[in-house]
């Protein structure tokens, strides 16, 4: 039974060219964006590779140069100085490692910053090479990406397909002869629903394995794990869809309900669900004028904590008495960053916090769902990112005390200190994505639970 | 032409749809209008109280080398447009603060989108937001069927008999969208105003208000010509409003971004570390045809001595460290300079492929005359950091000025000679944003853009209603 009525809502499905026309534009955008975001990841992971193959030639070129300049007339101030300069601008890029779906997140990848360089000046204060040169205007408008752009558009692909599936039958005569020769008449709702949904799931996986197939970094599973939580989103909305169909008003005033639901659940409410947050958020603000009152505590006790860090490491003769910028100046960053620090990973604290206090509302909010599993599938998560930036602050730990006392005791460096370098390492697993896949199915079931409540509705002629 | 007008004028009321969709938006856009207000009014709070605060430390940072308390900084915050309530445009996506300290020339720093949900990459529901994208979509939703309902219906055939020319109607019912559409959004303007905004309105706030209303009117126009005309075109309103919807779609969604990826692309900009390092190998070993700085610097300091009759730096009747850093930093500002107005040239580019662009979706000229109006655009935001510069370059001439008048020869740098007198000197940083006819000068282009769009809907639906059959 089922078989020949599945086969009847394809031939009607397939003969409609509204619908042809509207797969054909909405696959096409899909395509684009796909072809568009894939692009963009590869060239990050190329980037990613050419800055760091950039480094290495630096550090040839300084180790070259330590081996090639005779050192015997150099000053203990200008070792140093060679030292310090190194230490403040040498560092590796210490980048994020990002997953399998990156391409599903490029544009949320450019707003944050995916490469750190560490120093042993105060990086808060100034993290100018770890920022993201961009045009505001472009990204004010928002640039192509990938799981954004599917979750807007999916939903309009959806309510367009879904148009009036039973009122327009109603209003024509055709569903009174189906429900006639048809007594369980919300069956064919159902396979015309059911064909619906596998047409967008087939718009959404095929730009889907473009977009991964250009990323040399995409994984199976990454893109695996994306499908099965768009074959979600896409059923909530076909089963809205479904469900507007049930409801007794024309098919016009049924699409203007579900454009009403997108809109809400797409904008109003994750906008009220965040503002809502907003008063407990560390302000950036306050952030300046609490800096600056480290900067001018620190200011205040630089003589005793110079004096402090030679008492520290009294094992190691110094061979100067009185010190000058850089040296003078070492205890005083140290102390200025370890407490800078501080303030500055609160807002990675708060953004993973917030984010998976979001993530819970998924279950009203398909597209907060949908984005979310699409970050973690990136590997830019809020928690993620916070793990990161804790791992950058260990790094820098490192580096600081590795190369401090070569400035402070004017050693210098030499090319067996540039062979040994500390080096960054992030292991961290990916954030799951099994809990927002199944609250996005959850929501998916509860929704098809209420059309199947509601079914008798499509009994009727 | 007075009665058809009246007469669709009263279908609109008398519809449902149009109360209900422009109840529905009202509530949506106070919300949004709301949030916004208290958003901007907590900003502008704590913006007075950290520059407060900021100018405080730098006031009484006490005994201090003067050259460090010149690297303690400044920090400068950019005043808010009373029409950032409406459309705050870039804001979130350039930083709230701006430092400046000698040398250097800095970005603006802690940009609110970085802290921002992964949501707001779907659109933020700004009021701008909410006029530009969503309001076209409830236009079509009650323009969609205008024409086919009453072909559906067959009032056409009765109007066509009664000897009604079809583009008479068809122009009475933009006529009448465009009025209803216009007495909303005067109201909406009049009580953000009332509401909403914090300041008094003066005239130039009056005449961008005035300039954003007819912006969106022509914007306006074009959707309810296009939803006309389709309505006009198909047959069935099924097919007109799909057609209708994909369009939207199109406009306000995927060919803004599309664009704003085809200009990233087209112009790429350096990355940071480029950026940065670049300006550092320029300062270092100087411009295309300018000396390194160490022979400029040892040509300026051999100058010093031959005017100053000395053999010495040691020797010489001022401070040689800061005279020889304004010198350096005269130069590290021309090199500044052409970095950062090399960065501008590629914004300007990349704005312009927007523009181009534009011809492809009203929406994204509207987004631009609406931002540019309400005084969050680029230009207005390159306006204060021009501004911002020299005042940056004044503070550090003044401080390395003082500097080179109150010691002789070479001076330690960690000797602590200046005091709170030198800091209390500079004076406070004061920004006058531009005037509306600033606005005026970089929106054009895009008003243009909107009143093509408007000319070609028009004359599309006027062909078409020339051409309509009951």
């Amino acid at each position: 039974m089922i078989r020949p009525l599945m086969q009847a809502e394809w031939l009607r499905f397939r003969s409609h060219p509204g619908n042809r026309w509207i797969i054909a534009t909405f696959l096409l955008v899909f395509l684009l964006n796909a072809a568009w975001s894939g692009w963009t990841a590869r060239e990050h992971r190329h980037q990613q590779v050419a800055e760091a193959q950039a480094w290495r030639t630096m550090l040839e070129h300084e180790r070259s140069g330590l081996l090639g300049t005779p050192k015997a007339g150099e000053s203990l101030e200008q070792k140093a100085r060679t030292a310090f300069e190194f230490a403040r601008h040498g560092s590796p890029p210490a980048q994020l490692p990002t997953l399998g779906g990156l391409t599903l997140g490029t544009t949320a990848l450019k707003l944050l910053s995916p490469v750190s360089h560490v120093t042993v000046t105060n990086r808060q204060a100034d993290d100018r090479k770890s920022e993201t040169l961009t045009n505001p205007r472009l990204e004010a408008i928002g640039e192509i990406d990938f799981a954004t752009l599917t979750a807007l558009l999916l939903p309009i692909l959806c309510i367009c397909l879904c148009y009036g599936l039973l009122q327009e039958d109603r209003a024509s005569g055709i569903w009174r002869l189906t429900t006639m020769t048809h007594p369980q008449a919300w069956q064919v709702l159902g396979a015309s629903l059911l064909i619906r949904w596998c047409v967008v799931l087939l718009c959404l996986a095929l730009p889907s394995a473009l977009a991964f197939g250009l990323d040399p970094g995409a994984s199976l599973l990454a893109y695996l794990s994306w499908i099965a939580a768009g074959a979600g989103f896409a059923a909530i909305w076909i089963i809205l869809g479904g469900l507007a169909c049930l409801l007794p008003v024309s098919a016009g005033a049924s699409a203007s309900a579900l454009l009403a639901v997108w809109i809400v659940s797409s904008f109003v409410l994750p906008a009220t669900l965040s503002v809502q947050g907003d008063a407990k958020a560390p302000s950036r603000m306050a952030s300046i004028a609490a800096l600056r009152v480290i900067q001018l505590d620190v200011d205040e006790q630089a003589p005793a904590l110079l004096a402090q860090w030679y008492a520290q490491n009294a094992d190691t003769t110094v061979p100067r008495q009185s010190h000058v910028w850089p040296v003078s100046f070492m205890p005083r960053y140290t102390e200025e960053s370890l407490r800078a620090r501080a303030i500055f990973r609160r807002f990675d604290a708060y953004r993973a916090t917030r984010d998976s206090r979001l993530a819970a509302w998924a279950l009203v909010s398909p597209p907060i769902g949908l984005l979310d599993i699409a970050d973690r599938l990136a590997g830019i998560d809020a928690a993620r990112y916070h793990r990161y930036a804790l791992a950058v602050d260990d790094y820098e730990d490192r580096w600081r005390d590795y190369l401090t006392p070569r400035i402070m005791f004017y050693r210098g460096l030499t090319p067996a200190d540039l062979d040994a370098l500390p080096t960054f390492a992030f292991s961290s697993a990916p954030t799951s994505v099994a809990w927002p896949l199944v609250r996005l199915w959850v929501s998916a079931l509860v929704l098809l639970l209420t059309f199947l409540l509601f079914r008798h509705h499509a009994n009727t002629p | 032409m007075t009665m058809l007008l009246s007469k669709e004028v009263w279908a609109i009321v008398r519809d449902g749809r149009l109360v209900t969709l422009a109840v529905a938006l009202l509530v949506i856009l106070a919300g949004a209008l709301h949030a916004s207000s208290l958003r901007e009014h907590e900003q502008t709070r704590e913006r007075t109280e950290i520059e407060r605060i900021t100018r405080q430390q730098w006031d009484n940072q006490g005994h201090q080398h003067p050259h460090r308390g010149a690297h303690f900084g400044i920090y400068v915050f950019q005043p808010k447009a009373p029409l950032s309530v409406i459309d705050p445009g870039i804001l979130d996506y350039v930083g709230q603060a701006l430092w400046l300290e000698p040398h250097r020339r800095n970005f603006m720093r802690f940009r609110p989108a970085v802290d921002a949900p992964p949501h707001t990459r779907l659109g933020l529901p700004t009021p701008a937001f909410l006029l530009t994208s969503i309001l076209p979509l409830l236009i079509i939703g009650f323009a969609f069927n205008a024409v086919s309902e009453e072909r559906e219906s067959g009032t056409l055939r009765m109007l066509h008999g009664a000897g009604l020319a079809p583009v008479r109607l068809i122009v009475a019912k933009l006529a009448a969208q465009l009025g209803v559409l216009a007495l909303w959004l005067i109201f909406l303007l009049a009580v953000t105003w009332v509401v909403f905004v914090q300041a008094p309105p003066d005239g130039d706030a009056l005449l961008r208000t005035a300039a954003l209303g007819i912006g969106y009117l022509l914007y306006y126009l074009t959707f309810c010509a296009l939803a006309l005309a389709a309505s006009t075109l198909f047959r069935h309103s099924r097919t007109a409003l799909l057609t209708l919807i994909v369009i939207w779609a199109l406009f306000a969604l995927v060919v803004p971004r599309l664009g704003s990826a085809v200009a990233s692309a087209g112009t790429p900009l350096p990355t940071a570390e480029q950026f940065w390092t670049q300006i550092r190998h320029d300062y270092e070993h100087g411009l295309p045809g300018d000396l390194s700085l160490a022979d400029q610097v040892a040509q300026f300091e051999a100058e010093q001595l031959r005017q100053n009759g000395v053999g010495r730096v040691e020797d010489l009747p001022f401070g040689i460290n800061a005279v020889r850093r304004l010198f350096r930093d005269a130069y590290s500002d021309k090199v500044h300079t052409h970095h950062f107005e090399r960065l501008g040239r590629a914004h300007d580019a990349q704005t312009q492929a927007l523009r181009w662009t534009a011809l492809f979706s009203p929406s994204l000229a509207m987004q631009a005359f609406s931002a540019t109006l309400a005084g969050t655009d680029m230009a207005h935001q390159r306006h204060f950091e021009h501004a911002a510069e020299a005042y940056r370059r004044y503070i550090n001439t003044t401080i390395d000025r003082w500097d080179a008048d109150n010691t002789h020869g070479v001076s330690s740098f960690d000797a602590r000679y200046a005091d709170n007198q030198l800091w209390r000197a500079i004076k406070p940083f004061e920004y006058h944003p531009p005037d509306a006819a600033f606005a005026w000068r970089a929106a054009w282009p895009d008003l243009l853009t909107l009143l093509g769009w408007s000319t070609l809907a028009t004359a599309l639906l006027i062909i078409l209603g020339r051409r309509l059959t009951p």
